[in-house]
C-alpha cells in the first residue's frame, strides 16, 4: 500500500513538473531595455521600437576589440546559423558599438559583414550610445580613463600615433552580456557566450512562437 | 624592418642563454579578421614540461606586431590587460584562449594574411630561451 502511495506521489510530482516545463515562460526582466534612437550600419536613423515584431539579440562591443568582440560575433554567427530561414526572418542581431566616434555606420557594416550580412550595427552619437548602455544596465569605460596604460597596449603600433584619423581608435572595457528581447521589446533573458548555443536557440525559438 | 631587427637581436641574446628548461607549444592559431580590423588574436597552449618554473618575458614576430594580453571578466565587464613576465610553473600549462590569455596582433594585414597561412612567433623565456611557434591562420568557424 505504502509503495502505491509513494508511486502515486512521484507520478503526480513528475507530471506537474513536465507540465510546468512545457509552459515555462521566460520572465520579463523589468527595468532592462527600452526604446532608443540610433543610426544603423546602413546609415539609417532607427528607433528600437521599429524592430517590434522581431526577436532581438543585442550585444555591446567595438571593432578595435581583438579578443572578446570577434569571439562574441563568432558565437552569434553560429547561433544564427542554427535557426532555419523562416526563424531568421524573425530575428535581428544587433551589435551596439561603445566607440561610435571610430565605428561609423560604414565601418561597422564592413566589420559585421565578415560575420554575417544580416547582422545590424548600431552606432550614433556618444549621447545615444550612453542612453542605450544605460537602459540595458550595461557599462563601458575607456581604458585610459581607468588609469590603464594603453600606450603599453599600442606602443609598438606607431602608425596609430602618427595618423590623426587612426588616433581616434581607443580601447574599452565593456559589458559582455547578450540580451534577448521579445517581439514587444521586453528583455526576457540575459546570456553570455558561455551559454550553450542549443539552449540559447531554444529560447529564441520560444520567443518567436509567442 | 626595425621590428625584424629587434626580433633578431632578442633571438640572438636569448639563444646565448638557452637552458635545459622544456617548453612545448600546441595548437597555436591566429583568427582571421575582417579587412578593416586593426587587431586580431592568437591562441594556443604553452606547456612547461620541465622540472622548474619558467617565465615568459616577451613575444615577437618578424611579420606582425604582437603583444601578450589577458581579457579579464569582472562583474560582467571585459577588460584587457597587458602582461609581461608570466610565470609558468613546472609541469603546468598556460592556455591562451578567447576571453582569457591571448596574443594581440596589430598591423597584420598583408598578402600573406589569409586563411591557411602561417605566422611565426618567438616566445622569449627566461630559462628556455626563445621558442619558435608557427601559428595557422584560421576562421572563427573552425575554432
Amino acid at each position: 500500500m505504502l509503495k502505491k502511495i509513494v508511486a502515486y506521489i512521484l507520478y503526480t510530482f513528475i507530471s506537474i513538473n513536465m507540465a510546468y516545463a512545457d509552459t515555462d515562460v521566460l520572465p520579463i526582466l523589468s527595468g532592462v531595455g527600452g526604446n532608443f534612437n540610433a543610426v544603423d550600419s546602413d546609415g539609417n536613423m532607427v528607433e528600437f521600437n521599429s524592430y517590434f515584431g522581431n526577436v532581438v539579440v543585442i550585444a555591446f562591443g567595438y571593432t578595435n576589440c581583438a579578443d572578446i568582440c570577434p569571439f562574441t560575433l563568432g558565437y552569434l554567427k553560429k547561433l544564427y546559423a542554427q535557426l532555419n530561414e523562416e526563424e531568421q526572418e524573425h530575428v535581428k542581431i544587433l551589435f551596439v558599438t561603445v566607440d561610435p566616434e571610430y565605428d561609423t555606420p560604414a565601418h561597422l557594416n564592413d566589420f559585421l559583414n565578415y560575420f554575417n550580412k544580416d547582422f545590424i550595427g548600431i552606432s550614433g552619437t556618444k549621447e545615444q550610445t550612453d542612453h542605450i548602455v544605460s537602459i540595458y544596465q550595461a557599462q563601458y569605460n575607456e581604458l585610459s580613463r581607468e588609469g590603464m596604460p594603453t600606450h603599453n597596449i599600442r606602443r609598438i603600433n606607431t602608425k596609430l600615433l602618427e595618423n590623426d584619423e587612426e588616433e581616434k581608435a581607443k580601447l574599452f572595457s565593456h559589458s559582455v552580456s547578450i540580451y534577448l528581447v521579445d517581439k514587444e521589446g521586453f528583455t526576457r533573458s540575459i546570456e553570455f557566450t558561455g551559454t550553450p548555443k542549443d539552449k540559447f536557440v531554444e529560447k529564441i525559438q520560444q520567443l518567436i512562437k509567442e | 624592418m626595425k621590428l625584424f631587427k629587434l626580433c633578431l637581436v632578442l633571438v640572438l641574446i636569448s639563444l646565448s642563454f638557452i637552458s635545459n628548461a622544456e617548453i612545448v607549444t600546441e595548437n597555436f592559431r591566429v583568427m582571421m579578421a575582417p579587412k578593416i580590423a586593426k587587431n586580431t588574436a592568437g591562441y594556443g597552449v604553452i606547456k612547461n614540461t620541465g622540472s622548474e618554473a619558467d617565465t615568459l618575458n616577451s613575444v615577437c614576430s618578424d611579420t606582425v606586431d604582437v603583444m601578450f594580453h589577458k581579457t579579464e571578466i569582472r562583474s560582467g565587464m571585459a577588460k584587457m590587460v597587458h602582461l609581461s613576465d608570466v610565470v609558468i610553473k613546472a609541469g603546468q600549462e598556460l592556455v591562451l584562449e578567447a576571453m582569457s590569455y591571448h596574443l594581440m596582433l596589430f598591423d597584420f594585414h598583408s598578402a600573406e594574411f589569409k586563411e591557411g597561412g602561417k605566422i611565426t612567433f618567438f616566445l622569449n623565456f627566461k630559462k628556455a630561451g626563445v621558442v619558435k611557434v608557427e601559428a595557422s591562420i584560421i576562421t572563427t568557424d573552425s575554432s
